[in-house]
């Protein structure tokens, strides 16, 4: 029988009640993985500074760290400066064994400006189970956008884990576009280090069948007059279960910060699961924090503007869904992988259909 | 240089009075089997209660402590009295009370409140009741208002048999298996079909033995289209070793029956309140949390309501005030178990000087639950930077046929506000202390008048210093 460890990935920084079974996520992968194919088209690699890489921390937590041993040793590491400013540097994760893992350390140098797109194609012989860890170092007043598009095969699963740590005015944006067949398990956590820094999430999601999406955000304010904004749109169908986990934690000190998030599930399943635990952790006195959620299947005001336009139901959610994942590919940038997405959501919307 | 306007802590001065001990009987501290035998013996406890206790001591043993709120580790049940019998037994007129004892009420306006606007008050002290009574109209409507021992032994004994921490389980956690065995004194309420109890029934709750334990259990039934508002008042004098009250209320709310619960809890702050209350509530059935929490050091206290019945309803309005030196874990659970099924938090949170505050909520819509509408409301107002302030609320919903929204705001008092009332004529002074004390309105507007006034005077917000 095969041996499998038990690991605890995506804690809530701040527990609540155990019978809710929202705290943590236990994993039973066994953690020898194999390093995954990576392909990345331009940037400029550089040797990760595993001092600095690994003090940065990730929203699926330590851990998950013995799921890395292998791409700590021998990760990729893109450099940003000012010789490379605005490239966007193209990422395609593959699989090559029953379970895979890899990592990528994204370091940005003060004043520079990068884009990294993430894709996770289904591939030809998808590995059963796939970990990818991605670091970000956002020096000062640089940019750094991760667009990560996850199209992973049914019967997957897909763990992916992110740290960023942003010092003083850096920008850090990451736009997520859920739109694979398989499991995911996915962890951010960004560090708002430095005065002035922010961060922008923003993930669409569709889940149908049996997915399962496990998220776990956390946004550290440390430094003063940091912002982050985090926004989290999807639709459940069938039998897909979600759990949401948002975190924004005001440190001491991090006066005259301000943090949002929002979240939109529509809810299309007769037997969905889904559940939203958006938290706000707060020690200093002079920040602006909120959140907001909503949840349920479309509003008879919805429906009636629909009916009245002579479309039915089921048709009026299909272009919901779709709309509400249309205005997040359009702000990808890159045409090509926009192109991408919009063959991908074409494909698994068809896919529901089958 | 600009001076923070300060805010000042909740006076505790009316309280803060205790009574000289002349217990009658105080069983010895800790807690164990023959402590827990001891206790049930003098209390004459039915056989099945003594088994219960048993059990319940058993399932505490088993239990861990909570390991995602408050730090309990000033609290050692070694150390803890779980039964202080004064020297007097339950009484219907407050002339018959031992003096030190009616004082107390007194000084706490209770019998007062009775005379004004009261349809019957229960006083417990230490663990047991030493007063109760009943307005003369209210029972010949056949509502039933009594001590628990009394309904326990007496003519309501299969009732509270059948409905005795069914609903709050000794295995739910582990304070709640602590009641079970160690629980004394509280209130059982009845109120028949139909019957409207127009002006509210209180109990309040005193404690003043130090290092004692207060472990109260309050059951109300409200039949089938009756109504009904209980009052729920504690509070104990201040003492340097810790006090603990895990108190358990269970409510069933009947078909299209109405139920409000308010409680003003302003315990002490050596006083670990470990309170657990809940709420059953059948078809077209209503209940309604009013809920105060300014005391204690560290509190765990979330009502839950469960909405067993198509088109019932929970409406939770609370507002918890954390000064320095307390930890107050409070907020509300609902679950929607049926369709049509509606529900509604209203919260309000300050912090200040060192004190924290968390908000934690979860909402449960299960698939049986149609068309269940829910939303959750809380805002909380930091007044420092050494203060802190959580939200952590949680929602499960498996019905897509379900609606359900939630908010949360923290944050400090808006310039924006102060400038709005500052430019029509109001001091900056003012208009802070206007802002702050108005964010406490959710709860004392939905207290009667009385109740009211006391909790504005229970807060005390007094803004003082110069704007700078």
């Amino acid at each position: 029988m095969e041996q499998r460890d038990e690991i605890m990935i995506n804690a809530l920084p701040s527990k609540t009640w155990h019978w809710l079974r929202m705290n943590e996520t236990a994993l039973s992968w066994k953690p020898d993985l194999a390093l995954c194919q990576t392909m990345i088209e331009g940037g400029k690699p550089t040797e990760i500074l595993k001092e600095t890489a690994q003090k940065i921390e990730t929203g699926a937590g330590s851990g998950a760290d013995p799921l890395f041993r292998e791409s700590e040793e021998e990760g990729y590491g893109i450099l940003a400066d000012q010789t490379n400013l605005g490239e966007t540097v193209r990422v395609i994760i593959g699989n090559r064994e029953e379970g895979s893992e890899g990592s990528l350390y994204i370091q940005a140098e003060k004043h520079a400006d990068i884009t990294v797109v993430e894709t996770f194609p289904a591939g030809e012989m998808p590995a059963k189970r796939l970990a990818y860890r991605t670091r970000v170092h956002a020096e000062a007043e640089s940019r750094v956008r991760l667009v990560q598009v996850f199209m992973q095969g049914e019967g997957t699963e897909l763990l992916n884990d992110i740290g960023c740590v942003c010092e003083q005015d850096a920008h850090f944006e990451i736009l997520q576009m859920v739109i694979g067949r398989g499991d995911l398990y996915n962890g951010i956590r960004t560090d708002l280090k430095g005065d002035g820094s922010d961060v922008q999430i923003a993930i669409g999601y569709l889940g149908q069948k049996k997915q399962l999406l496990d998220m776990n955000l956390v946004v550290n304010h440390l430094g003063k007059k940091t912002n982050s904004f985090i926004q989290v749109d999807g639709t459940l169908k069938d039998v897909a279960q979600k759990i949401f986990r948002g975190t924004i934690d005001f440190k001491n000190g991090s006066s005259e910060s301000k943090g949002a998030e929002t979240e939109n599930v529509l809810l299309l399943g007769d037997d969905v699961v889904n559940k939203t635990i958006p938290v706000i952790l707060c020690a200093e006195e002079d920040v602006e924090g909120s959140h907001g959620a909503t949840i349920g299947e479309l509003d008879e005001d919805t429906l009636f503007y629909f009916a009245s336009r002579g479309i039915c139901a089921e048709v009026a959610e299909e272009i919901m869904t779709k709309g509400k994942m249309e205005v997040l590919y359009r702000k990808i940038q890159d045409a090509a992988t926009e192109t991408l997405v919009e063959q991908q959501l074409a494909e698994v919307m068809e896919y529901d259909r089958a | 240089m600009k001076e923070k306007t300060y805010v000042e802590d909740i006076d505790r001065n009316i309280y803060d009075f205790k009574d000289e001990e002349k217990d009658a009987y105080k069983i010895k501290a800790g807690l164990t089997p023959e402590i827990v035998e001891q206790l049930s013996k003098e209390k004459h406890d039915p056989a099945w209660m003594q088994t219960f206790r048993l059990e319940s001591l058993q399932i505490y043993n088993n239990m861990p402590i909570p390991d995602w709120g408050p730090s309990i580790e000033g609290l050692n049940m070694d150390n803890i009295v779980t039964y202080v019998r004064p020297n007097t037994k339950m009484k219907a007129k407050w002339s018959d009370i031992p003096e030190d004892i009616k004082n107390t009420f007194e000084r706490l306006g209770i019998p007062q409140a009775e005379r004004k606007s009261l349809a019957g008050v229960g006083a417990q002290y230490d663990s047991e009741l030493v007063y109760h009574n009943v307005r003369a109209e209210v029972a010949e409507k056949g509502v039933v208002y009594t001590d628990m021992e009394s309904a326990l032994n007496g003519e309501y004994a299969d009732m509270v048999k059948k409905h005795f921490m069914k609903l709050v389980r000794p295995n739910d956690h582990k304070f709640a298996a602590l009641h079970g065995a160690v629980w004394s004194g509280g209130s059982f309420v009845y109120v028949p079909p139909g019957v409207s109890v127009e002006i509210p029934l209180q109990s309040y709750f005193r404690l003043n033995a130090p290092g004692a334990g207060q472990f109260e259990h309050t059951l109300i039934i409200v039949d089938e289209g009756a109504d009904l508002h209980f009052i729920e008042g504690c509070s104990a004098p201040k003492y340097n070793v810790a006090n603990l009250h895990a108190g358990c209320v269970e409510l069933y709310v009947g078909k299209n029956a109405k139920l409000r619960y308010s409680t003003i809890e302003n315990w002490s702050k050596n006083m670990y309140n470990l309170n657990t209350k809940r709420a059953t509530v059948a078809e077209g059935g209503t209940i309604e949390w009013v809920s105060g929490s300014f005391g204690s050091h560290v509190s765990y206290l979330y009502p839950m309501s469960i909405l067993k019945g198509r088109g019932a309803k929970m409406e939770f309005t609370g507002v918890t005030f954390a000064g320095k030196g307390q930890n107050l874990d409070t907020g509300a659970k609902v679950v929607h178990a049926a369709p049509d099924t509606s529900s509604y938090m209203n919260t309000r949170s300050i912090s200040k000087d060192g004190g924290i505050s968390t908000f934690r909520s979860s909402v449960v819509v299960t698939k049986e639950a149609e068309q269940a509408k829910s939303a959750v409301s809380c805002q909380s107002l930091m007044l420092d930077s050494i203060s802190r302030s959580d939200t952590i609320p949680a929602m499960d919903i498996r019905t897509r046929k379900a609606n359900v929204g939630h908010e949360a705001q923290i944050g400090s008092i808006s310039d924006d506000a102060v400038f709005y009332l500052m430019s029509r004529g109001m001091s900056e002074e003012d208009a802070r202390a206007c802002i702050v004390s108005g964010f406490a309105d959710n709860v004392s507007k939905e207290l009667p008048l009385e109740y009211a006034i006391e909790m504005n005077n229970l807060i005390r917000l007094e803004m003082k210093g110069s704007i700078g």
